[in-house]
């Protein structure tokens, strides 16, 4: 829901090459999801 | 001596859960009592918004996000109760709504010169409570001469984009975390908090991560 560049099109500037990110880093949540805000929503 | 236990936050600034999770946490590491570090990182929740909207947040999120006036005005009272609850006082009437991808910059800019966190709680403190315009260029530079930054220099570095980089890089972590809301908490790389949870989850989490790591050390 939020706007956040999508990783597989989001370039540097310059049109240098993206650097790899790897995906699903797989972090432990820590109890259920709190309050946040997304794209028009809180 | 422990090693202070790393937090990366990810959070934009015209985001009311962020400033009262910001809050939540604090309250959480003094409960916690041990040594914290933390680093802010860069999410704009709506890219697309103009520097200079006119109009008000509620204007803004049933004109632009399609969200009926009653709802949006029910959401901002809950959120403006629930951040006197730990000592915010919002004031959405007055509040500049803006693009806040200079603001990004400006909180990498005092991340260079060692003072992040004071930019970060200013800037909140500016768009929630202060009704302050924290999307032009010009304002940016007079909160940051108000904190004794280099007036021309910040100007410089935000008409140049020169920490632009820096807030896509944080952009692109936070799509590979799955980040989709914020305020977000990573501890110690690899433990997740989503939003502004109690300050109890934050002390629990972090004295979890202290006694690990003074096993891993044993």
């Amino acid at each position: 829901m939020s706007e956040t560049p999508d990783q597989s099109t989001a370039q540097p500037p310059d049109s240098a090459p993206a650097e790899p990110v790897i995906r699903n880093l797989g972090l432990t949540l820590i109890a259920p999801a709190g309050e946040t805000c997304s794209d028009g929503s809180c | 001596m422990a090693e202070p236990i790393k937090v990366d936050i990810w959070s934009d600034i015209a985001c009311p859960w962020c400033y009262i999770g910001k809050r939540k946490f604090e309250d959480g590491v003094r409960r916690f009592g041990g040594d914290v570090e933390v680093e802010y990182h860069s999410f704009e929740l709506s890219p697309d918004t103009p520097v200079d909207f006119d109009g008000s947040t509620t204007d803004f999120l049933a004109e632009r996000k399609g969200m009926p006036r009653a709802q949006v005005e029910q959401m901002l009272d809950h959120v403006t109760g629930i951040a006197e609850s730990v000592g915010l006082d919002y004031d959405f009437d007055a509040v500049k709504h803006t693009n806040t991808v200079k603001g990004h910059q400006l909180i990498h800019y005092a991340k260079a010169h060692g003072r992040q966190g004071e930019m970060k709680e200013r800037l909140l403190k500016a768009y929630f409570e202060d009704g302050r315009h924290v999307g032009r260029i010009e304002d940016l530079a007079d909160l940051a001469a108000e904190l004794d930054f280099d007036r021309d220099d910040v100007l410089d570095a935000l008409r140049n984009d020169r920490y632009l980089d820096d807030v896509h890089a944080d952009q692109r972590q936070a799509v590979a975390y799955g980040i989709q809301g914020v305020p977000f908490f990573v501890l110690d790389g690899k433990y997740g908090v989503s939003g502004a949870q109690d300050a109890t989850v934050f002390e629990g989490a972090l004295t979890q991560i202290a006694a690990e790591q003074a096993e891993a050390n044993a």
